[in-house]
Parts: C-alpha cells; structure tokens; sequence
C-alpha cells in the first residue's frame, strides 16, 4: 500500500495509516493534522508549521525532514506515482527548522492549501532504507491505525496505536477484506461475518434493510457524462451536441440508482463544489426540439454512431442502453460498444472517439470544479482530446492563477456557462454508490470525498 | 523411458519459449501500462516511466531482456537466478515474490479439489455402472449432469447462500482455517467430479461387459474382486488422461473460484494483474501455469505406463 499511488484496492484507505499536514474535511474545511499552523509568505511560498509530538509507527519521530522526503518523492522527475501527477505546481518543500517547512510553488496557484491537503507524509528515513516497494510491502504512517497484515488485493488489518495525538477512534482494530462479489459481500454482512461492505448492488438494497442493515447513500462528488467528439463528424456542429442533451431523458437514468440519485444541473459538478453555477439548469427532455436541432444541421434522417460504455461499471451499461433508445427516437442509430478498464484509460486519454464514451467525472478530492473543469483545457497535459472553446478557456485559465476566492468562483461559473452552451459532452446524472452495515455499527457518515471514513464509528451492543 | 523423459523434456523447453514469447507479443499489443500507472501525468513525465520500466526500449532489445532474464543466470549481485520476469509495475516487487506468495493458496485448493473429486468420482462411477437398484443409478447420473452443467460462479454463490446465510454451517469467505477450504473446494471439484464420475460409470461399463470380465465371474470370484482387481485396473486407463486434463481446468477454474471465495491465490491475481497490465506478473503466471499443465500431462503419460506395462512409450 504505497498512498501516493492509486491502488485500486484500498485506495480509500491509506489515510488509516497516513496522515497529511492539512485535512480537508468533506465540506472543503481545512483542519490541522500534522501541521498546526500555515500562512502565504509570498504569492507561492506557503509556510507550515509542523507538530513535534507525532511518531511514526517503527518509532521514529515526524520532522520536516519528512517532509521534505515526501515532496522530493513527488516532484522528482520521471516518479512514476500517480500522485505526482496533482501536486505538478509544486516546486519543492523546504526546510526551515526541525519543524517549519515552506512549499513553493513554481507560480500562484488557488489550490495549493487543497494540494497539500492531499499528500500523505512518508516516514522519510525509513522510505530512503526500503524504497518504494518496501512501503508498499510494509507500509509505515503517522496514522491513527498501523499495518499488521497487509496481503495486497486481499486483506488488511490495521490497528489501533492510540498514540495519534490530533486523532482518535473507538475502535482497536479493523479487518478489510477484498470480496470481489456483489453476492458474496451482501451475503457476508447477512450472515455477519462482516460488519459493513461497499459497493452494494442496488437490487440488494431491499433485501439488506429487511435484515436489519442499514444503507447509505455515498453523495459522492462524481457525474457521469458521456464525452462527444466535438471536432468529429456530426459532432461538429454545436447543434447535434445540443440535440443529443434534449434528446436524452435523464429523469429515466435515475431508475439505474433505483432513484437514490439525482440530474446533475447541466454542469459536472455538484452545488457543494466550488464553483457550481446556480444559474445552470439541466437540459430538459424534448426530443421534439432534439430533432428539429438535427434537422437544422442537415441530419434530419439522424446518423450512425457509438456509444462506448465500461464493462466493469453496471451503471454505466444500464444507462448506455437507455441513452441508445433515447437516441433511436430522433433517429441517431448507436451501437453499444463495452470497454474494460485498460482500454478505457487508454481511450480516455488517447481517443480516437467515434461516438459516446462514458466518463465518471469527479470532484474529488478538492470539491472544487477545477478537477472536472480541467480535463477540458486547452493545456490539460496527457490527455489528446481537446475542446477547443476560446471563451471557456479564456474563464477557465482566468481560474488557474486568481488567488481572490470571489473572483475565481466567478470565472468557473462562467466556464461552466460556456460548456452548457457548446456541450462538450451530453450531462447526465449524479454517480451514486451505497454502503450497508450492521445496525451495531454506530457513527458512519458516507462522505462525498469518497474515503471510508471509520475514525468516528463506534460498535453498539 | 529415460530418453523418453528427455525427450518430453525438450519439447517442454521449446513450448514454455513457445509460450512465453506469444505471451510476451500478445500482453503487448493488448494496451499501454505506462497510460495506466501514470494516469493524467504531464508528457515529459510519462515519457521518463517509460524509460524508467524499460518500455522505451526496442521491442527486440526488451524481448532479449525478457528471454535473458527467464533462463538461468547471474543477476547484478552475482547470484544464480532465473525465471526473472522482472519487477511489478503495480507493487515494484520481483513478480516472482508476487507470485510466489499467492502459490501455497493456490495449491492448497487445487490440490484439495482434484482429491475431492478423484476419491468421490472412482467409487461413485463404480457404484453406478454396477449397482442393480435403477433409483440410485439414475441419482448418480442426475447429479453429475448438474455438476457438470452449473457454471462455477453460481454454483459458489448459491452454495454460500445454502451453507452460510441459510444453514449458517460455514463461512461465506477467507482463508486460514480449515472450513474455509471447503465451499471453495467443493465449487472448484464439482465439474471435474462430474465428468469423473460419468466417465468412471462408461468405462466400468464397457469393461465389465468384456468376455474376460465374464471369465473371472465364471471362475467363481467374488464380485468385489471381479470389480476391482478386473475391470477397474482397465478402466482407469482413460480416467486417468482426464484427471491430467482436469488438473489444467482447476487451474483455470481458480480464476474464478478465488475471486468468489477472496481465496488469496494465483488466478486472482492473475485477472486483477492483467486488467492492470502488469505485464511481469502476468507473465510469470501463465508461464507457471504452463509448466504446470505440460508436467501433469507427462507424469499422466508415466503413470499410464505403470498400470499398464503393455503400452510403449516413445
């Protein structure tokens, strides 16, 4: 378990066993964690003052040496951790004294408290000993929780070290296990062998309840949309684009999440997120209007296309195969085409596109729309599709460098106007996920940032 | 039948290259790792892991690493190693600890299944084509049918809901105790155990239909002798092939009887390795499993000359 890269498995874990300088808490707060105290030197030195009370789990003690290790991890050229990729404006982490360090920043940057809030602090020496694949075997934090068995992909257990000295919990130790089966899972917590599981198939919401569980709904910072190949094709032309949003009925896709969800506003992202436009409103469903668009742009007879949809996602099948009817009724004629994850990736980030392509845009970890915003940009590195709209990359660059909270919140709004406008993909529905646990399982709050949070939770008789 | 081991044993070698070069083409053309790890990194970035994991390398020059690194050799420290696929882009271990940690798991199970179905398939397929009473033939044959028609993944899922949320007889999953080998055995032996035990009941058929069968019972042996020391013998000819056979299908089934049951094994981590690209841990994986599979079909061929000394080998 290595928290700077993005394991599939547990990746919504490693803050049990690592903690950050900042924690940012599910509605954008900042708090304290291993830092006590930040303030803005210049407009791109950010300077931490660090906790001297915290040990790391072999014993050694926190310092800024460690944190300076943890960022030279980061920033050094050609790391391949995924990590890396988020913190790109930072320059480097310097040390001022055994427990003051400043972050610099190669230019201003808006993000960068939530950038720091995101990386987890690496125990510098022992990381220097083992490397990578040794954190990774026998990974070593500051956090409320340390490892005690760790087979990757299958199990961890983790332990209570109660020496956390700004963290605290009332359990003494937790035991996660893979359980790859949407029947198996919900099979496990019938029988009680488990206590809480994720991922929940929404067909066994009704099953679980009437055993005595409880189901949460996870608000989860994420929409899902389907990308258009806006310089391809029918795609071109605005009003196809336009077409295609009125001609989806995004009311039939919340039946995927048994209604547990909700139409996203005709943004990607949500009105807890920065920057969320209030003034935006869904595309409504009229395929009468969808057709008359088509048929302004000379495709009145409709045309043949692609809808690309992910194998391992059953909501993204389920709504491919709605949004395919839907089409069929203003005479767009798509053909389902299922990807599985690697070929997703590389499609994402590579195209060619043809048609539809499903992506679940996430807001996480910052509840900013920045993230989503910015796979749009023109200067969006490693991914080729660009949508080259002047006006929503003027708005969208005028949010990278406004460090004036107002200002910037204004620019993204107005980004997010102008992709409303000139739809760059056609908007669908808020991504929904569900836990269920034990009535016994007390204090669980799903969070929007999707970390499965289990400091709070406590065990009821 | 020393040459004739050698021998196989040569064609062993040219196969697993054989193998491993196809599986060294194909994992390559099958997607980008490198886009995988490094997600949403900057060009510059992407372009330093790939010369980081040797992926910008020359597809010829990264074969001869390849194929340098599977035979045996010294590594850098001067020791003797071999079967080297390199390190896991996911974890950065050597794939061969990787995959070395899940074995025992695997074996475990593999081994428990084949068992299972071996020792229940002889005696039933016996009891079968011998037993007078039609009622518990034709329950012989139904359930076989069954055992050879229920795909594994529900066969484990209905069976956990049986012996775990109905019955509460034993855990849904996990790994470490001896009851928690059983539901994932009995899913992983149920086709085996079925063909097993069908072709067990034709063979004793056929044979015990044959004139020396007829001789012995005339000779006034006893029917358990007459079974047993006559006809099985000659039975198990082809029932031994097919056991070499299913000891490749509980290996492939692993894939899925794992996943099901959490069992922390190879197949596992083999469908978890190849949807990442991990290009050394699959590798390792399907050439292990290869090896495997060749091995058991020459120990079949050895042991088909043991039960019967009138076959040539060679």
């Amino acid at each position: 378990m290595d928290p700077h890269s993005w394991d599939p498995a547990f990746q919504e874990l490693w803050f049990l066993v690592f903690d950050n300088l900042l924690h940012q808490e599910p509605d954008g707060k900042l708090i304290p964690w291993l830092a006590t105290d930040w303030k803005n030197l210049s407009p791109t030195v950010w300077q931490f003052k660090l906790r001297t009370d915290v040990k790391f789990h072999n014993g050694d003690p926190f310092s800024a040496d460690d944190v300076v290790a943890t960022f030279d991890r980061l920033v050094a050229p050609g790391e391949t951790i995924a990590l890396a990729s988020r913190v790109v404006s930072v320059q480097k982490a310097e040390k001022v004294d055994a427990s003051t360090i400043n972050v610099i920043f190669k230019a201003p940057d808006p993000l960068a408290l939530m950038r720091v809030s995101r990386v987890p602090i690496l125990p510098g020496k022992y990381f220097a000993q083992v490397g990578a694949a040794g954190l990774a075997t026998k990974p070593i934090g500051t956090g409320l929780f340390k490892v005690t068995e760790w087979t990757p992909e299958n199990k961890l257990v983790v332990v209570n070290t109660g020496e956390n000295p700004f963290r605290k919990s009332q359990l003494q130790k937790i035991t996660f296990q893979t359980l790859g089966e949407n029947a198996v899972r919900t099979s496990a917590l019938t029988t009680g062998e488990v206590d809480w599981i994720n991922r929940v198939a929404f067909d066994d919401v009704d099953s679980l309840k009437s055993a005595g569980n409880a189901v949460d709904t996870i608000p989860a910072a994420q929409t899902i949309a389907w990308d258009m190949p806006w310089n391809e094709g029918p795609f071109t032309d605005k009003r196809v684009r336009q077409a295609i949003n009125y001609a989806v009925n995004k009311e039939a896709q919340l039946a995927v999440f048994r209604g547990l969800s909700r139409v996203e506003d005709g943004q990607l992202v949500q009105p807890a997120t920065f920057g969320y436009n209030p003034d935006v409103k869904a595309y409504p469903y009229d395929p009468d209007k969808a057709k008359s668009l088509l048929a302004a742009a000379g495709y009145s007879s409709g045309f043949d296309t692609i809808i690309e949809a992910q194998s391992y996602e059953p909501a993204s099948k389920d709504i491919a195969l709605l949004i395919q009817n839907d089409l069929a009724k203003v005479n767009i004629r798509a053909k389902i085409v299922l990807n599985e994850a690697a070929v997703f990736r590389d499609r994402f980030y590579n195209g060619p596109r043809a048609g539809l392509f499903f992506v679940s845009w996430s807001n996480n970890p910052a509840i900013d729309a920045d993230f989503a915003l910015s796979w749009f940009s023109n200067t969006k590195p490693g991914r080729l599709l660009r949508y080259d709209n002047p006006d929503f990359e003027k708005a969208y660059q005028a949010s990278l460098t406004e460090l004036n909270p107002d200002t910037r919140k204004k620019a993204l709004q107005q980004a997010i106007a102008v992709m409303r406008e000139d739809p760059p993909t056609v908007f669908g529905v808020q991504f929904t996920q569900l836990t269920a646990h034990k009535k016994t399982v007390q204090g669980y709050t799903p969070r929007a940032d999707g970390l499965f949070w289990f400091d709070t939770v406590y065990l009821s008789q | 039948m020393f040459r004739y081991v050698l021998r196989r044993l040569v064609g062993l070698v040219i196969l697993l290259w054989l193998l491993s070069t196809l599986l060294f083409v194909c994992l390559r053309l099958s997607g980008d790792p490198v886009k995988l790890l490094a997600g949403d990194a900057q060009p510059e970035q992407i372009e330093a892991i790939r010369q980081k994991l040797g992926l910008a390398d020359p597809i010829l020059v990264q074969y001869g690493r390849f194929i340098a690194g599977i035979v045996p050799h010294f590594d850098a420290e001067g020791q003797l190693s071999a079967l080297d696929f390199g390190n896991s882009f996911r974890s950065y271990r050597p794939a061969r600890d990787v995959v070395g940690d899940r074995i025992p798991a695997t074996v475990l199970l593999g081994v428990t299944s084949l068992l299972l179905a071996t020792l229940v398939a002889i005696p039933a397929g016996i009891y079968s084509a011998a037993s007078q009473n039609k009622v518990s033939r034709f329950l012989v044959v139904f359930v076989t049918l069954i055992g050879q028609s229920i795909p594994s993944f529900w066969l484990g899922i209905l069976l956990i809901l049986l012996f775990s949320v109905e019955l509460r007889l034993l855990p849904a999953f996990g790994y470490g105790e001896a009851q928690n080998l059983i539901l994932p055995a009995l899913t992983l032996a149920a086709f085996p155990l079925a063909r097993l035990t069908r072709l067990v009941r034709s063979e004793m058929l056929e044979v015990l239909g044959q004139d020396y069968v007829r001789t012995a019972r005339s000779k006034g042996l006893g029917e358990r002798a007459v079974l047993i020391q006559h006809a099985l013998r000659n039975a198990l000819l082809p029932v031994i092939t097919v056991i070499g056979f299913d000891f490749a299908f509980v290996v492939g089934g692993s894939v899925i009887v794992e996943t099901i049951f959490a069992w922390p094994g190879i197949g596992r981590q083999m469908v978890n390795s190849a949807l990442d690209r991990d290009y050394a841990v699959v590798q390792t994986i399907v050439f292990l499993i290869g090896t495997v599979v060749v091995l058991a079909n020459l120990a079949v061929d050895l042991v088909y000359r043991l039960l019967d000394p009138r076959i040539e080998l060679g």
